[in-house]
């Protein structure tokens, strides 16, 4: 029963990296419609960027921050500029543009696996070491990923609220014509969306590279886990997106207590298909209607 | 040098198969699936599995795959296609990952990681499928067998049904038609030809273990079809035949074997992006327009 309780903790802790991962992909999806496989790679760019600076090149931990978090947005601005629009120009389908981010993620996986080998790296730091809180052991880090989360998805929900920028991109999100209509800039609204979603996959990175290590194959679980809790989550929803991403976070890890922990991924889509079984619409609208 | 050109020959054979039947449902039902791979699988696994304890007669694998292919992908399409469509792609890619994790996992009859080894060559009635041109000429027939199939489909009633169903649900429903029934009739169909592609890479290879049918495979089979041009049935077999030469294209970079796969990768990656930036309705489109051109070029 500890064990259980223990793995739970370390599930949220996990699912709520998951959250950030996901609502960075269900914003970027909701405004532009982009099914953006390649966030996979923005994840790999700022974890690596993170772990470049801070143990290659000795700097200190929040400028290692910074990097990681320029890398991630310009990438995620790259991918706006250079290979959605061209093709949205061309109305393009909903296939090529996935296949056309599956291309850039492959691209992207591989250079960083030529660069920095494709070997499995951590980076020790005072923070990811436990402490025992009564029973259970709770890492710094894992209580940070908690925090931060909660931070950035109220910080996200306040710029969607409050500000003209955020305004623009829900009524993109409801509809791309109408905006067009108003006069507004269609790919400004996207740019911003990208520039918002890769940022909030920084912190995930950051953190995991310190909870659960590194390696340029983590690119792929991340993306899947996101799109996976994106659709548990209900489409469309933000809200949805971080529940979801904390309830496979869970299930991933509670489910190590009876199964060998190589059945990880395949436990989090057993759940994604037992939603779309019961609950194809998601948990939101399931607490909604 | 022959057997090496022959097994490439052979390989492109089922990239055919396996892109062309893909083809059926994505290109002509609409429905995206990445878990291609996995019926191609299962079709490998279950041909060891017959070879290995009870018979290699081709003649009992061929159709207890196709069965085997069949069931799974009347599994994947019940919750997959309760979704809006695009969504249809994630439901398949957490299937496609639920399916590796039990290859690699089930160690009784998947043989886990190792794989299964020693299976027996292909035996039909009292001859033995022994020889790189034996197997040349199986897959070949295989292939043509497969696209003579496909072809009669996409003609039929089903086939019209199925294409107005991805253009227009409504009108489609208007006529009496299920799309329910339809769109499971579609991956089913697609599955079963996939899984013939997996009795012949079991009896060539005479190895199977999960890495061939992993996420990466079914991707390159998706790839296959969309660069070749989704919704045609000379597409899925030029992409098919790109994508498969495409290795041995780039074997004349001069990269140290140890940088070989990723340099390879990051390649294939920045093709395929570019194709669907630039040429996003495939080779197919590209042979069309080129051939259109000439055409308005001789009638001036």
């Amino acid at each position: 029963m500890q064990l259980l309780l223990q793995l739970a903790i370390n599930g949220v802790a996990i699912g709520c990296l998951y959250a950030l991962v996901a609502v960075g992909f269900a914003v970027i999806f909701g405004v532009t419609r982009i099914f953006h496989f390649a966030h996979g790679a923005t994840y790999l760019l700022a974890a690596y960027g993170y772990y470049a600076a801070i143990s290659i090149y000795r700097l200190p931990a929040p400028v290692g921050l910074v990097v990681a978090a320029l890398v991630a947005v310009m990438f995620g601005l790259f991918c706006e500029r250079f290979v959605y629009r061209p093709m949205l120009r061309s109305e393009a389908s909903f296939l090529t543009m996935f296949v056309a981010s599956f291309g850039l993620f492959i691209t992207v996986e591989n250079l960083i696996a030529l660069v920095f080998g494709s070997g499995f790296t951590t980076l020790e730091s005072s923070l990811s070491k436990g402490f025992f809180f009564g029973a259970f052991e709770v890492s710094p880090v894992g209580i940070i990923a908690i925090f931060s989360s909660i931070v950035l998805l109220l910080g996200l929900e306040l710029f969607l609220v409050c500000t003209d920028a955020g305004t623009a991109l829900r009524a993109m999100a409801d509809s791309a014509e109408l905006v067009q209509t108003i006069g507004l800039d269609r790919n400004r609204c996207a740019q911003i969306a990208f520039a918002a979603g890769s940022l909030l996959v920084v912190p995930a990175a950051v953190l995991n590279v310190s909870l659960s290590g590194l390696s340029p194959q983590s690119g792929t679980s991340m993306i899947l886990v996101a799109m996976a809790a994106t659709i548990v989550g209900g489409i469309g929803s933000l809200y949805g997106a971080a529940l979801g991403g904390v309830l496979l976070g869970m299930a991933e890890n509670v489910g190590i207590w009876r199964l060998p922990a190589s059945w990880g991924d395949g436990i989090a889509f057993g759940v994604l298909l037992v939603f779309l079984l019961i609950r194809p619409a998601g948990i939101v609208s399931a607490l909604h209607r | 040098m022959i057997a090496y050109v022959e097994s490439l020959l052979i390989f492109t054979g089922l990239a055919v198969i396996l892109a062309s039947s893909l083809n059926l449902m994505l290109g002509y039902g609409g429905m995206f699936s990445a878990a291609h791979a996995v019926f191609y699988g299962i079709g490998a696994y279950t041909t060891s599995l017959l070879a290995l304890h009870v018979s290699a007669s081709i003649l009992l694998a061929l159709p207890a795959a196709m069965l085997a292919g069949g069931v799974a992908g009347a599994l994947l399409a019940v919750p997959a296609l309760r979704v809006r469509e695009e969504y249809f792609v994630v439901a398949s890619l957490g299937f496609q990952i639920i399916a590796s994790t039990i290859f690699n996992q089930w160690v009784a009859i998947t043989g886990g990681i190792g794989g299964l080894t020693g299976i027996p060559p292909a035996s039909f009635l009292s001859y033995e499928v022994d020889s790189y041109h034996g197997y040349l000429f199986v897959a070949a027939l295989s292939v043509a067998g497969v696209l003579f199939a496909l072809r009669l489909v996409v003609r039929s009633s089903f086939g019209r049904a199925l294409r107005a169903l991805r253009d227009d649900e409504v009108a489609l429903r208007a006529l009496g038609w299920d799309p329910t029934h339809l769109r499971v009739a579609a991956v089913v169909a697609s599955t079963m030809l996939a899984a013939i592609a997996g009795v012949i890479y079991a009896y060539f290879t005479s190895f199977v273990n999960a890495e061939s049918f992993s996420l990466d495979e079914s991707v390159r089979i998706m790839v296959m079809v969309i660069i070749g041009g989704a919704g045609t049935l000379a597409g899925p077999v030029l992409g098919a035949a790109f994508i498969t030469a495409f290795p041995a294209l780039l074997s004349f970079l001069q990269v140290p074997s140890t940088a070989l796969g990723p340099v390879q990768r990051v390649v294939y990656g920045v093709v395929i992006t570019l194709l669907m930036i630039y040429q996003p309705d495939g080779l197919a489109g590209l042979l069309r327009r080129l051939g259109r051109r000439q055409s308005a070029a001789i009638c001036r």
